[in-house]
């Protein structure tokens, strides 16, 4: 996807540009599931206008990924069917129903970026937001992605468990010990001697200031009773994440054994713009082996647990960009994303108010879904 | 990047690359990434250009290093240019081999990070640069090379004095595996430790691949990799042509191999190679690889005063990383258009993240900086002390038949508690039994410690009782026995060397001062070398004279921040202060330093031929009394010297007043006791003694509280007049008394207390009898003692 954006003489500019350039260096991040909701409804209409380039060859992705499943008489909806509905349906939550949508936002989202503005120079996401992060950097085109993104989803939603977040935080977006001791104590009790298989468990993905964790389905009530009830912000938790099976653990073997196989012919390529994935290990353009990224994307992070705390940390320290651009759809990413800045304490951002304050004044983490900082990244209209 | 700061060798490779460009150089390669980049390697086009992205990193650092040095937010220069192909040793080598990097080694910690996940090399190293006390391996108090994660151990040598214990690692990993024990490395890891042209010829350096060697010899495994990276010049001084070569090319025992370090593939393949030797031997080996040495020694180095511009020009037309994207290109990996882009890219991260790292604070405040110098967890090490769990093993350990003949001191079947009082040595020996006991990760080591038994027979039998693995003799080399200590502790094994004197310590001092004592301070307590260093110390002996026998001289142990000194003068308290310094060295991973008092070894009698009272009976373990509390001194109070009360007449309260406090240690100690006793009875004085018995730190609250409750105070020093303990202890009681010092005694307190000091004369000790007129005596502490209180009861006659 970033080749259309490369400059006429086939070279990336962000690297080609000397010093002095105004050009802002951004690290790009991608969201998971539960990225889109009820407000996102018609977030792909822009999809249905004429276009060129990169545009329209998601667009066509589209197009023919909905074909396909309308022509296998899928029981799942297709990304347009989905998109243009007036009103939202619990149905939607489904991974095999949200999950191309929220690729395809995302990756227009991406593609709404302003280049004359933005170099993007390392590219990352959390959870399926992996996925959409290959076709952003290049490895897999849209088309490609769309039915990687579709068959995983429907894969692992087969493998059953669910997830349930948990914060480590208080208030102040730091670290409460007790919180945490919680969590390890929950999860402490996998090792107990008799434990029930009910009691398989473990973490999922880290996640800021957050820990999802999975469970078998059997053991979700287990798991959720086994952590006091805490509240952040107005929510309460354990909560349990709608629609989400067990994403990043044992559980999810079969899907990464169907993943591995189905997928096998896809045309995976080394990424033009650095790679981060889910443990903060960072794949080079040219230098990542696509046999690697292949089994890394269908293996390990599918039965492994995801830190997208080491992607931020990884995308920060290694990459010091001038912002983090976090992509549609919503912006679930942005108060994980806040938490680690704060954590490690980057560009002064020491607490959460001196976050928000920045954040009035010069966002360092611009939210597309948030207009007022989409504009100082996108093109214009 | 200004073009006037700009240094020649980035300039020329930029323009290098760009010209490539320019002359049509292909965009895009067309090789394989996955096949060797030449027929026989094992580099593959991949791997060389992940190697050449570290050696591009090395580089910016150093730029960014002199960039930060300019702008007053950076703090060192020593760089990695012209040394950047070490990125290709991390590559044949495996991440959990440990380390021993010295200053140069910027690509070699690029490359290894790569082999972890979720490693962030470059705002680490900028961190480092710029003393910032979020750097994550030294907190801000060092620049250095180093992660826990990683195997790097810290080092801030720059004389290769890291080498002794990276052969102690080498030696360890192995010996770990042989006694069992949990080993935090892979059991075939190597040791890898590098070096320069120049510092292979320091004696630390020849002392440590020698010491390997004698240790191959004596047939113990040796897996350590020393990479001696070449660059011809050391400062300023040339190293004389195929020198390296020469004196250590056909060493026996010692694998030498060979590499152009300017190129990667070679150096992969060599470094491989002789890697393969180590890991599969077990064996030493020693890789030269020939570098230059690009930007100076440092940031502040004027070449030209040394160098003639020609051979500078020459020495930058050698840069590896030109020679690289040579590679690359022409084995068609990489086009030089993508080599361009990827160094500038590079840059720019490198560039950015300065900014970031140069914003972070540094230590703010003394208690910040000395955080993890002397970590001390009072309650767990008290508690480790004591701990008495252990009665299997120590019986076991005590119950041990020798075969005839072998047997000099029969132990017999009895614990050692269940026997009768002893002198300080046997009881010392008892005591290091009943720690190897309680220890199995505890190692006994020294020059004649083994089958002797030590010179003095401090070790005899522990050999037979604990097995040749664990109690062994070393060569004759002091700054490898501690080598082996420091490398055995860092691998979590509780080393307990001994130095056979005290003046052998001091041609190995740095070894403790330089290395044990800064390892947590460096690496935020992230490592450790625990260790008990037993010396056998002090002058007295009779019969055995001579100065380096009989050395007096502690000055340059006691300033060694976080090093703690510890002193018994009888047995029983020996046994409980070796309690005590294993537990600190285990639960707090402190380097004690355990003086022995050797004239005091064998000593039976205190007062009378035939008393008996130098004899103590071994504290049994688990009781309370099975420790000596940590810095704590003994007192014994006035009317007796407090030996289980059996010269105790008159059992004064502890808070009563005396004419006289006798501070001493040692054999100073015994002296002042019976001093003491002279006192008493010829001069109707009441005379209190203080054993000070921990050295560092001192034990201030009962040397300033009982100082307050002194008419005089006399300290009694052994060691020298000039830089001996009593200077300090006359400070702390001067200091201590003083009324600013007292918030309840405003204006009128004691002030500066009648004081006085016998001390060693400024002198070596001498052999034959006439040391004994530079040594305190009990004759001059009686002498000195009665002016001190005359002097005293002259000026203020109405006694308190």
């Amino acid at each position: 996807m970033s080749r259309t954006e490369e400059a006429p003489d086939g070279r990336r500019p962000g690297v080609e540009r000397p010093n002095g350039s105004t050009r802002e260096r951004v690290v790009v991040l991608c969201p998971g599931r539960g990225s889109y909701g009820a407000n996102d409804l018609g977030s792909l209409a822009a999809l249905d206008e004429p276009g060129t380039g990169a545009l329209r060859e998601l667009s066509d992705a589209v197009s023919s990924f909905d074909s396909q499943r309308s022509h296998d008489g899928s029981r799942w909806l297709g990304v347009r069917e989905l998109d243009g509905a007036w009103n939202f349906r619990s149905r939607f939550l489904r991974g095999p129903n949200i999950a191309p949508v929220i690729f395809a936002c995302t990756a227009q989202d991406y593609l709404g970026l302003d280049r004359e503005r933005v170099d993007v120079v390392a590219i990352g996401g959390n959870s399926m937001g992996w996925y959409t992060a290959l076709c952003c950097a290049g490895v897999l085109d849209a088309g490609a992605t769309m039915r990687l993104v579709a068959t995983m989803a429907e894969a692992t939603e087969d493998c059953g468990g669910a997830q349930v977040v948990y914060p480590t935080v208080g208030e102040d977006w730091r670290d409460d010990p007790e919180r945490t001791a919680a969590v390890e104590a929950a999860l402490g009790r996998r090792a107990e001697p008799g434990a029930s298989p009910g009691l398989s468990r473990g973490d999922s993905i880290r996640f800021g200031g957050f820990r999802v964790l999975w469970s078998s389905a059997e053991g979700r009530a287990a798991l959720i009773g086994s952590l006091p009830t805490v509240t952040l912000g107005s929510n309460d938790y354990p909560l349990r994440l709608a629609g989400n099976a067990a994403f990043h653990s044992p559980i999810m073997h079969p899907a990464a054994s169907l993943g591995l196989k189905e997928l096998s012919e896809l045309p995976w390529r080394s990424p033009e713009v650095p790679l981060i994935d889910g443990r903060g290990v960072q794949w080079r353009p040219r230098i990542a082996d696509p046999d690697e990224l292949y089994d890394y994307t269908l293996s390990t992070q599918v039965t492994e647990p995801f830190d997208f705390t080491a992607v931020v940390r990884t995308a920060i320290r290694e990459y010091a960009p001038d912002r983090l651009v976090l992509l549609g759809p919503g912006d679930s990413l942005g108060v994980a994303v806040a938490q680690v800045l704060i954590e490690e304490g980057w560009v002064g951002l020491d607490s959460r108010e001196v976050f928000r304050e920045r954040q009035r004044q010069n966002p360092f983490v611009i939210s597309l879904a948030r207009p007022e900082q989409a504009a100082r990244v996108t093109k214009e209209e | 990047m200004s073009s006037s700061q700009t240094p020649t060798i980035d300039r020329n490779l930029r323009d290098e690359l760009a010209a490539r460009v320019e002359s049509g150089d292909p965009v895009v390669s067309e090789a394989d990434l996955a096949e060797a980049v030449r027929p026989g390697s094992r580099l593959s086009g991949r791997a060389l250009l992940e190697l050449i992205e570290c050696q591009f990193q090395a580089r910016h650092l150093d730029l960014a290093a002199r960039r930060l040095k300019r702008a007053g937010t950076g703090f060192y220069t020593i760089g990695s240019a012209g040394h950047e192909g070490n990125a290709a040793v991390a590559a044949a080598l495996r991440p959990d081999d440990p380390a021993f990097l010295h200053y140069r080694s910027g690509g070699f910690f690029a490359a290894r990070a790569r082999q972890l996940e979720g490693q962030t090399p470059i705002f680490d190293v900028l961190l480092s640069l710029c003393a910032a006390a979020d750097d994550p391996i030294s907190g801000g108090r060092h620049k250095v090379f180093g992660s826990r994660a990683m195997w790097i151990l810290p080092q801030t040598s720059t004389i290769a004095s890291h080498l002794p214990k990276a052969m102690g690692m080498a030696f360890a990993i192995d010996r770990g595996g042989v006694l069992g024990l949990p080993m935090p490395v892979p059991s075939d890891a190597i040791v890898v430790c590098s070096l320069g042209d120049a510092s292979i010829n320091h004696s630390t350096s020849v002392g440590a691949i020698n010491a390997a060697l004698w240790a191959l010899r004596r047939g113990w495994p040796m897996p350590i990799l020393f990479v001696c990276e070449d660059n011809g010049i050391g400062i300023s001084v040339q190293t004389p042509e195929g020198w390296v070569r020469e004196a250590w090319g056909s060493r026996p025992g010692l694998s030498y191999f060979e590499a152009d370090g300017l190129d990667l593939v070679e150096t992969f393949e060599v470094t491989l190679q002789a890697a393969n030797v180590c890991r599969s031997q077990r064996v030493p080996a020693l890789l030269r690889l020939d570098l230059e040495r690009l930007l100076g020694h440092a940031g502040n180095d004027i070449e030209l005063s040394y160098r003639t511009s020609e051979e500078i020009k020459a020495t930058e037309a050698r840069d590896p990383l030109r020679r690289s994207c040579e590679i690359a290109i022409d084995s068609g990996v990489a086009s030089a258009a993508f080599l361009l882009r990827c160094y500038e890219e590079i840059g720019q991260r490198v560039e950015a993240a300065e900014r970031e790292a140069a914003s972070r604070p540094h230590l703010r405040s003394v208690s910040e900086i000395v955080e993890p110098l002397a970590p001390l967890s009072v309650d767990a090490v008290a508690a480790e002390s004591s701990r008495g769990d252990y009665r299997d093993e120590r019986e076991a350990m005590f119950f041990v038949d020798h075969s005839p003949g072998e047997s000099r001191a029969a132990v017999g079947r009895s614990l050692p508690e269940q026997r009768g009082p002893e002198r300080l040595g046997r009881l010392i020996n008892w005591g290091l039994r009943d720690l190897l006991a309680k220890y199995p990760e505890m190692l006994a080591f020294g020059e004649d410690v083994g089958r002797r038994g030590g010179v003095y027979g401090i070790t005899d039998e522990l050999q037979a009782a604990a097995g040749d693995q664990r109690v062994f003799d070393t060569l004759l080399d002091e700054q490898s026995i501690l080598g082996m200590a420091l490398g055995a502790g860092q691998l979590g094994m509780l080393p307990v060397p001994e130095i056979q004197y005290l003046a052998y310590l001091h041609n190995a001092i740095d070894q403790i001062r330089g290395e044990a004592a800064t390892l947590q301070f460096f690496s935020k307590g992230q490592f450790r070398n625990p260790m008990v260093v037993r010396i056998a110390s002090w002058g007295y002996q009779r019969g055995f004279g001579g100065h380096f026998h009989n050395d007096n001289a502690i000055a340059a142990l006691r300033d060694i921040p976080g090093v703690i000194v510890a002193c018994p003068s009888r047995g029983d308290d020996a046994v409980g202060m070796l309690r005590t310094c294993m537990a600190l060295a285990r639960v707090d991973g402190r380097v004690v330093l355990f003086l022995e008092p050797i004239a005091l070894y064998l000593v039976r009698d205190l007062y009378d031929s035939g008393d008996g009272l130098w004899m103590t009976k071994f504290p049994a373990p688990g009781g309370r009394t099975a420790a000596a509390p940590f810095s704590k001194a003994r007192v014994y109070e006035p009317g007796g010297v407090g030996l289980d009360g059996s010269e105790r007449h008159d059992r004064s309260p502890p808070t009563s007043t005396c004419d006289l406090l006798i501070v001493s240690w040692g054999n100073g100690l015994w002296r002042s006791l019976r001093a003491a006793r002279r006192l008493e009875r010829d001069n109707d004085l009441r005379v209190r003694v203080v054993d000070l018995r921990w050295l560092q730190p001192l034990d201030l609250e009962t040397l300033i509280t009982q100082s307050r409750r002194a008419g005089s105070v006399l300290v009694v020093d052994e060691g020298r007049r000039t830089g001996g303990l009593s200077e300090a202890v006359v400070t702390a009681i001067v200091e201590g008394l003083s009324p600013h010092d007292d918030p309840d005694d405003p204006g009128e307190g004691r002030g500066a207390p009648n004081l006085a000091r016998v001390c060693a004369e400024d002198s070596f000790v001498t052999l034959g009898p006439s040391w004994e007129q530079l040594l305190p005596s009990e004759d001059r502490i009686v002498e000195r003692a009665l002016q001190l209180v005359r002097h005293r009861y002259a000026a203020a006659p109405a006694r308190a």
